[in-house]
């Protein structure tokens, strides 16, 4: 097969209010802000981007990560591009990230292995489940967004084994089992997290990680490898694909699914099986806990937004180990950015699944979440980081206090208002997002308690929306139940 | 200007009490008077009084300000004190707004569409506060009634379940 479309040259990358660039386009012009794409996209973009720069250039240690700086990176990532463009054909003898020899294994439909697309008997509620055509730039994307979020199940066509005598691919009475979570997914799909700046090759800078912080992670005992285009594994347990579970580079964009695009589909089945958070392994930039006996991870939540979490991925800025989560890529980045730069962001989100017996699907109250925020790098210190925990801390009992509230409007006339109270609360954190940003400049300026009666207004519209009061018996209720917050508005006052 | 207007609405009743409590306490033919002024057929003994206060054609004022200064004058109070009529309610029983027959009092008044229609519930009310010797504040009473509101049937609301209102009343959010 003749070489086709290549991603250095090509234009497939999603630019936030920009429109499609190439690989080169993204080292070469600074002045693109933001990735585009749906949160999963835009997590294995950021990672395959983040991989090309440490495979262009790893930083020995912080200085010579500063000496680099994001010009630095963006040359050394351009020229290595340059010098490895024959690994980036999307088609080709050597296709970009797949695997010619799994060309016997059954043909899936695009639309099969992308979660946000309805197949077989599933409901199409919006235009957007439609399965679509896709184009050359969309299934690259499609390519990279199968290294790291494909959906466990029985798509995967595992009957093929590359790798002569590999057992993973089957169950114990030997027929071919489902396939494995992507290692980016999970169960129920991890929460991610990375450092943003004001581009995208700040971003990547950012997000750089220098050799000696590498080799402190505990389970890539290889160090930062050899990128995956370099060099494609055999099979799932060849000796590269051994080193891709253990290296940095490996992780940054894991094999997980052996694929092969053809015509009208593409050739699937399981790749490389990544070990899970329960065996040590996880993505720098999922945030873990492994100080408990059963090891924890963080994960997406839509009921709980991710700015909820911030404070317990940041709970290294206080020095708390015990019970709190660690998210390597924040505390790698942060030590290395506070000394740099006056302001960076923080991006969380990813793709929560459902699992069924194996399967996974994104249906009922899954979907992406994605939130962002700024930061002064100054504030970064455990006086901004307890006060903001404290205020987090009073917004996590107003939620409570509404919750509780809207309950009891309802058992006050002896109904069932569990839906209602949930619904209330879920109200509340909406609202309370909104000045989410609001709250960590006010606890970087020492003010946080002024924003405390706006919260306390935040309960009460989120309370009142649920507990109506148009009868007597309403307003009854709602005067007996109505969260009573005046120690929040007289606290600015006094 | 809104300011100015509640201010004008709140210092008319609070003005009308305090000329009433004044005086009740020289005038005994003033008392029996207004004694008599919730009553339909004897309403008109005190309306010499009322006139120079309200207008007596129209019968939302005059209902109102009748009510309230016939409760004044069985009351017998020196002095208007804080307390409003959903506290009064719940302070009449030994259970406070535990109590059963307070809570069905309450939402009877809660039911209430008119200023009028209220004073209906409130008389009975003032009886009663009078008979447990619970003090009301007539002025705002009075207040309430001439400006009755969903706002005001909230406000007695939390006032009987003895909860303090914040200052929700404008969300930017």
């Amino acid at each position: 097969m003749d070489n086709k479309f290549n991603l250095v040259d090509e234009k497939w990358i999603p630019i936030a209010n920009y429109g499609l660039v190439s690989l080169a386009d993204v080292f070469s012009q600074s002045h693109f802000i933001a990735l585009g794409g749906n949160p999963i996209q835009k997590i294995a973009l950021t990672k395959l981007l983040l991989a090309i720069a440490q495979a262009a250039y790893t930083p020995e240690d912080d200085e010579d990560w500063i000496h680099i700086g994001t010009q630095g990176m963006a040359e050394k990532a351009l020229s290595y591009l340059k010098k490895k463009k024959d690994c980036f054909w999307l088609y080709g003898v050597k296709p970009f990230l797949q695997m010619p020899s799994i060309v016997k294994a059954t043909k899936q439909s695009y639309g099969a292995v992308s979660a946000s697309v309805a197949t077989g008997n599933t409901t199409v509620l919006v235009q957007s489940q439609i399965e679509q055509n896709l184009t050359d730039a969309e299934k690259a994307i499609l390519i990279v967004e199968l290294c790291n979020f494909a959906l466990g199940g029985k798509k995967t066509d595992n009957s093929i084994v590359l790798s002569p005598g590999y057992t993973e691919k089957s169950n114990e009475k030997g027929k071919s089992s489902a396939g494995k979570p992507g290692p980016a997914l999970g169960f129920m799909g991890f929460l991610h997290n990375f450092l943003i700046g004001e581009s995208i090759l700040e971003s990547l800078w950012f997000n750089l990680i220098p050799k000696n912080q590498i080799i402190s992670a505990p389970h890539l005992t290889k160090g930062i490898g050899i990128a995956p285009w370099e060099g494609m594994p055999q099979g799932e347990d060849c000796e590269k694909a051994k080193e891709l579970k253990t290296t940095y580079l490996g992780r940054l964009v894991p094999l997980c699914r052996f694929v092969l695009l053809a015509n009208d589909g593409l050739h699937y089945s399981e790749g490389i099986f990544y070990p899970g958070y329960a065996q040590g392994g996880f993505d720098l930039s999922t945030g873990v806990d492994f100080s408990t006996a059963k090891a924890r991870v963080l994960w997406v939540d839509t009921e709980k937004r991710p700015w909820r979490q911030l404070t317990s991925l940041l709970a290294f800025l206080a020095n708390e180990k015990k019970g709190s989560f660690d998210c390597y890529q924040l505390r790698f980045g942060l030590s290395r950015v506070r000394n740099t730069q006056c302001k960076l962001g923080i991006w969380s989100g990813g793709l929560c699944v459902s699992s069924n017996a194996g399967e996974q699907y994104a249906s009922g109250t899954d979907d992406f979440v994605e939130s962002e925020f700024f930061l002064e790098t100054a504030w970064l210190g455990e006086s901004w980081f307890l006060q903001l925990k404290s205020e987090m801390a009073i917004i996590e009992s107003l939620a409570k206090n509404v919750y509780g509230s809207t309950m009891g409007f309802y058992k006050h006339q002896f109904a069932e208002g569990k839906d209602q109270a949930t619904q209330a609360a879920n109200l509340f954190w909406q609202l309370a997002e909104q000045h989410f940003q609001e709250l960590i400049n006010a606890c970087g300026s020492d003010t946080a308690e002024s924003l405390r009666p706006k919260y306390a207004q935040i309960a009460l519209k989120a309370y009142d929306t649920y507990c109506p009061k148009n009868t007597a018996r309403q307003l009854d209720a709602w005067a007996a139940n109505r969260p009573q917050l005046g120690k929040y508005f007289s606290k600015v006052t006094s | 200007m809104l300011i100015e207007n509640n201010s004008n609405k709140n210092s008319r009743s609070a003005a009308f009490v305090a000329y009433v409590i004044k005086r009740l306490k020289k005038d005994n033919a003033f008392g029996a008077a207004l004694r008599r002024a919730d009553n339909p057929d004897t309403e008109i003994q005190g309306w010499e009084y009322l006139v120079s206060w309200c207008d007596l054609d129209n019968t939302i004022e005059r209902t109102c300000f009748a009510t309230v200064a016939a409760g004044l004058a069985r009351a017998k109070q020196s002095i208007d004190t804080p307390s409003s009529i959903g506290s009064a309610i719940a302070r009449s029983y030994k259970d406070g707004n535990q109590d059963d027959s307070a809570k069905r009092k309450l939402r009877h008044l809660l039911a209430c569409n008119t200023g009028v229609e209220a004073c209906h519930w409130v008389r009975p009310l003032l009886r009663l506060a009078e008979s447990r010797g619970v003090r009301i504040n007539f002025g705002l009473l009075l207040n309430d009634l001439l400006y009755f509101s969903p706002k005001v049937k909230e406000r007695w609301a939390m006032d009987f379940y003895g909860r303090k209102e914040d200052k929700d009343d404008s969300l930017d959010a």
